[in-house]
């Protein structure tokens, strides 16, 4: 369903349309500061892991430099549990998985290393929270009618654990190639929907895909998150998609849960996480 | 307690002299009125209104002349004057009024009060007409106002228009001091204000989205319109609850000679308005519509979805007024508008306002005009699916106003003029409610505004006048609501929440009755010559209410939240000086003006604030100050086949923001400029009458650049790669402008009467083309996110040409 804020935006973009225009100019932003970027998290059924780099002038069309040198350890409930390895290019592994409401954070180490920043850095502790399976998955065809396209769209039932205050963020492979532009970004809290089911009955079936091709398979994952997870990609989506507009918000930091020991006020990019995973897959078919 | 002495080579600050200021005010409250009254005295009073409509006719300005002296004054609002005379004299009594032929009357002697009512003959300009009344085109060297600008109906009507649309708001916003965002943008910014701090008034009915189509058009329809003033400063202390400017646009009466109507049809829309006597002299009415129908056309456009799509505005104002006695006056007037999109099963989104005034005015007597008003304002928008869609799903909000103004103007004796009165404002918000496929409903708020006022014109000697007065505003934010309470109120948020406390029904959950209410207002004219005067003012104004939006330009779905536990209402401060220069008769008026307005506790919001439907709306704000300052030239011509005007202004606006943590902080708390900061904005409107038949018009608008925020840096998010921002609106666009140009050919000149006229009006908005730019941003390409392209956003891409047919009869 689309939300209100989409369907407001969905009627001025279609209304400005007529008489509005993009045309690409050319531009030079200079380099702002050097920020650490960690992102990672750590779930009931997937391992710790963590990604470290640096952050770069804004039009590069490098990637962004992987931070190789550091020593990154995660806490639970503020004990030392794992010291992740360097894999390659700045990913960082480790074999823990999180316990349902035990508290999660990871400390980065950085020597010094040129001008680059160095210290220590801490993520601010997050609890993982709960997430039921999925109930059922399947495809149906869908005959054209306005607004909607003719073909095959994947659906999946789902419930929601009943208690306010959950936060979920949900991702879809196609042949298992995760869909992974900002628009792809979905969260959702149980504000309108604790302890209800997306069954088709009491509320609409989540529309995972479509249309698309008989023997396409699709997989759909529901991960619980932490509030502060929830509104940090809401902002990203709305940041990097909303931009520029008559009616969109003004640019905003985007700050994570990363911040300098000792001097919160001096923050890294990115966010550290646990989340507890729920998956389901589902192959099209006539 | 310190004390320091002040040093000779202090500079006093911009705060000191708002402190000055206001003493001055205090000073002149005393002593204006222990100055001693006349002896034998009389009243001339009456109404001055228009001979061909019997509208009557505010701002003109009454001069009385005997071998004594020069007594004048300007019709109120509702065209009545009086003034007090030593008796026994003779007198000549002399109207004028830019627009109408002077008007001029041997009153003999004056022994007792007499009602002198005036009608005013509308003038036809001329080609190449020698004006020769002084007294009319110099009303602005005369009088206190500063900071105030009129436009007539006829006025705005000669601008070139977007689609041809009159626009009222759009005109406005080619004068010194009052700009937008950008084109498009809904709402106008006055020295340094934002949108929200506009009190717009139809009728003295309060307006919360003044514009259709989402800022593209306004809502007033010319053809009913009668008179606008934009109140920019110097605020009378009859008006208050907003920071930055009153819009007071008035209705017509209706035409009480005759039955007549105006119409015209556009592109995009068209228009009726109708107007006459229902009782001959007694009773007459106006009734004016407008619709947009370019969605009429979609069905030949071949497409499912369009056949389905509904866009479209209309507005419909209604004006009937009655002549209950010599001494009554009974006025109803009411507009109701719609924005309606609609897009098959897909969605439904309305909005509009209705407003409902009654009006009544009695002359109590010679020396004492009473008003007293009722108003019902009420704006909702509706967003969501179409009622009978399966899920469905409807978002409905609203504000609802119930005003009452009670108003008196005692015209005390020729030195004096006061007004003074009683006002309260009762405000229902329901910020949301959800229904369909779940159900749902914010609390709705419930505050009441009430306020006095008193102030004074005084005519302090021939060449010195000043207008001072107070305000007492007060604002008491009532149940039934339930409050969140948190453990750190200076900065609320959910994590911190401490539970709810229940308010019952009427019961005061904030209540703002201190000295911060005190609203001191001074306006002080400084007459150098018969054609040049020295102006300075100050006031300080509160806003109770606050639009929780932070987008660029408001949207129609921005909700209004007032001041409460957590809300501060805001505060500004404004000093101006002026000077009033007329040349010559040739009807050419030179004004300058610098200002400088401190504000307080104004709205800001956190990073990545969610505003939609968020029930304790006080966890996404933050409050901060703000400073304006500026200077503003407008050299007019009024009169003759030529006229318009060149504006400029040189301003800053800035804002900060330092809630003592990151989180509460903006810029690292520095100052940093407004959204819609610019530098420079020029102005050239010009319409010249060829001949009976042609006239053709022009205006060149040229803005700085407005302030836009780069990204710093890359950072990523598992994949995902996003702009790092530190600092905002650190940038700039580049500048703006633009060439608007008109024509209009009168049909059927050579015809003396007619019973009916029209003219062809068409002329094209942006004619050179110009791609002005709204804003710049960067869009990645997600299948290679490191690939970014920077671009230009220009809301209007090319010239629009415009036709229309208009009529009267």
């Amino acid at each position: 369903m689309r939300t209100p804020r989409s369907l407001f935006l969905w009627t001025a973009a279609a209304s400005l349309a007529w008489v509005s225009c993009q045309d690409p100019i050319d531009l030079t932003l200079p380099d702002g500061e050097t920020r650490l970027i960690v992102n990672g998290s750590v779930g009931d059924s997937t391992p710790v892991y963590a990604d470290l780099s640096w952050s770069v002038n804004y039009l590069s069309e490098d990637p962004n430099p992987a931070v190789e040198n550091a020593t990154v350890v995660l806490f639970e409930n503020g004990l030392p549990v794992d010291t992740l390895v360097h894999i390659t290019a700045g990913h960082y592994a480790g074999q823990f998985r999180a316990t349902y409401a035990q508290s999660y954070h990871i400390q980065v180490q950085i020597a010094e290393n040129g001008d680059l920043p160095f210290g220590t850095w801490r993520s601010a502790p997050e609890a993982l929270g709960r997430c039921n399976p999925f109930d059922s998955v399947y495809s149906a065809f869908v005959p054209r009618a306005p607004f909607v396209r003719e073909g095959y769209y994947v659906y999946a039932h789902w419930s929601e654990a009943p208690g306010p205050g959950d936060t979920y963020r949900a991702r879809v492979w196609r042949n298992d190639t995760l869909e992974n532009a900002p628009f792809n970004l979905q969260v959702f809290d149980d504000g309108f929907l604790d302890g209800r089911s997306n069954n088709g009955i009491d509320l609409p079936e989540i529309e995972v895909a479509g249309p698309d091709s008989v023997g396409v398979t699709y997989t759909l994952e529901i991960g619980s998150i932490p509030l502060g997870l929830f509104s940090y990609l809401r902002l990203l989506r709305e940041q990097t998609l909303q931009v520029g507009g008559l009616f969109d918000p003004p640019p905003a930091p985007i700050v994570g849960n990363i911040y300098r020991e000792g001097a919160p006020e001096d923050y890294a990019l990115g966010y550290f996480y646990p989340s507890a995973r729920r998956q389901v897959s589902w192959t099209i078919t006539p | 307690m310190a004390f320091v002495p002040l040093g000779l080579n202090m500079r006093p600050s911009p705060g000191l002299w708002v402190q000055v200021m206001r003493q001055i005010t205090f000073i002149l409250a005393l002593w204006g009125f222990f100055q001693p009254a006349w002896g034998q005295t009389t009243t001339l009073s009456g109404t001055v209104s228009e001979a061909s409509t019997g509208e009557t006719v505010p701002s003109a300005m009454v001069v009385v002349q005997s071998a004594a002296g020069t007594w004048s004054a300007a019709t109120n609002p509702y065209g009545f004057y009086s003034l007090t005379l030593p008796a026994g004299k003779s007198y000549t009594l002399a109207v004028t009024m830019i627009g109408y032929a002077p008007f001029a009357l041997n009153v003999g002697t004056l022994a007792t009060a007499r009602k002198v009512d005036i009608s005013l003959r509308e003038e036809a300009t001329q080609l190449g007409e020698v004006e020769v009344v002084s007294e009319r085109l110099n009303s602005n060297v005369t009088t206190t106002e500063m900071s105030v600008s009129s436009l007539s109906a006829k006025e705005i009507k000669k601008v070139p228009q977007l689609l041809g649309e009159t626009d009222i708001i759009r005109t406005l916003t080619l004068l010194p001091g009052v700009s937008t965002v950008g084109e498009g943008a809904s709402g106008f910014n006055v020295r340094g204000g934002n949108a929200d701090q506009n009190l717009i008034l139809l009728d003295e009915a309060p307006v919360y989205n003044s514009s259709h189509l989402f800022g593209f058009f306004s809502i007033f329809n010319a053809d009913a319109v009668k008179d606008v003033k934009l109140y920019k400063g110097g605020m009378p202390a009859n008006y208050g609850g907003r920071l930055s400017s009153v819009l007071d646009v008035r209705q017509k009466e209706g035409n009480a000679q005759k039955f007549a109507g105006t119409g015209g049809i556009g592109l995009l829309s068209s228009r009726l308005m109708l107007e006459g006597p229902i009782v001959q002299d007694k009773v007459n009415f106006m009734v004016a519509g407008r619709r947009s129908y370019f969605d009429l056309f979609f069905p030949y456009f071949n497409s499912p979805e369009l056949d389905n799509t509904t866009i479209y505005f209309y507005d419909l104002n209604v004006k009937v007024n009655a002549k209950l006695s010599e001494k009554d006056r009974v006025f109803v007037s009411s507009y109701f508008g719609r924005d309606q999109f609609g897009a098959s099963d897909l969605f439904d989104f309305g909005w509009g306002n209705w407003t409902s005034t009654l009006r009544w005015n009695r002359l109590i007597s010679p020396k004492l005009f009473f008003n007293a008003t009722t108003v019902y304002s009420d704006y909702t928008y509706q967003l969501g699916t179409p009622k009978d869609a399966d899920p469905a799903f409807i978002w409905d909000s609203r504000i609802q106003n119930y005003v009452s103004n009670l108003g008196w103007t005692w015209y005390a004796n020729a030195a004096h003029t006061v007004d003074f009165g009683v006002q309260n404002t009762a405000y229902v918000f329901h910020p949301g409610q959800i229904s369909g496929v779940f159900s749902l409903e914010l609390q709705k708020e419930y505050a009441t505004e009430p306020a006095i006022y008193v102030s004074d014109d005084w005519r302090i000697t021939d060449v010195l006048t000043a207008t001072y007065g107070l305000r007492y505003s007060t604002f008491f934010n009532v149940g039934a609501r339930d409050i969140q309470n948190y453990s750190n109120p200076d900065n609320p948020t959910d994590l911190e929440s401490t539970g709810l406390t229940a308010y019952g029904p009427g019961e005061i959950i904030a209540s703002f009755t201190g000295l911060a209410g005190l609203e001191p207002r001074l306006a002080l004219n400084y007459q150098v010559g018969p054609k040049a005067s020295l102006k300075a003012s100050y006031n300080r104004s509160r806003q109770y209410l606050h639009l929780i939006s932070n987008n660029t330009t408001a949207t129609p779905v921005n909700v209004w939240r007032p001041a409460g536990k957590f809300i501060d209402p805001a505060t500004v401060d404004q000093v101006a000086l002026g000077w009033a220069q007329n040349y010559g008769e040739s009807g050419v008026r030179l004004g300058i003006e610098v200002y400088y307005k401190e504000f307080h506790d104004l709205l800001d919001y956190k990073d990545g604030a969610d505003l939609i439907f968020t029930e304790y709306i006080e966890t996404q704000l933050l409050q901060g100050d703000g400073r304006a300052y500026g200077a503003e030239f407008l050299l007019e011509k009024k009169t003759g086949a030529v006229t318009g005007w060149l504006g400029y202004t040189l301003s800053r606006t800035e804002r900060i923001v330092d809630g003592g943590t990151r989180e509460t902080r903006i810029n690292n708390g520095a100052w940093y400029p407004a959204n819609y900061d610019k530098l420079h904005d020029l102005n050239l409107v010009a319409n010249w009458s060829i001949n009976k038949a042609w006239e053709v018009g022009g205006n060149f608008a040229y803005q700085s650049g407005r302030p836009i925020t780069y990204p710093d840096s890359r950072a990523e998010f598992e994949g995902m790669y996003f702009p790092v921002y530190t600092n905002r609106n650190g940038a700039r666009t580049p500048a703006s402008h633009r060439l608007d140009l008109s024509a209009t050919y009168t049909l059927g000149t050579k015809k003396l009467k007619k019973a009916w006229e029209s003219s062809l009006a068409f002329g094209a908005y942006n004619v050179y083309g110009r791609r002005n730019p709204y804003s710049i941003f960067f869009r990645a390409d997600f299948s290679q996110p490191t690939n970014v392209q920077a671009y230009r956003l220009s809301i209007f891409g090319s010239v629009i040409p415009y036709f229309t047919y208009n009529f009267t009869f």
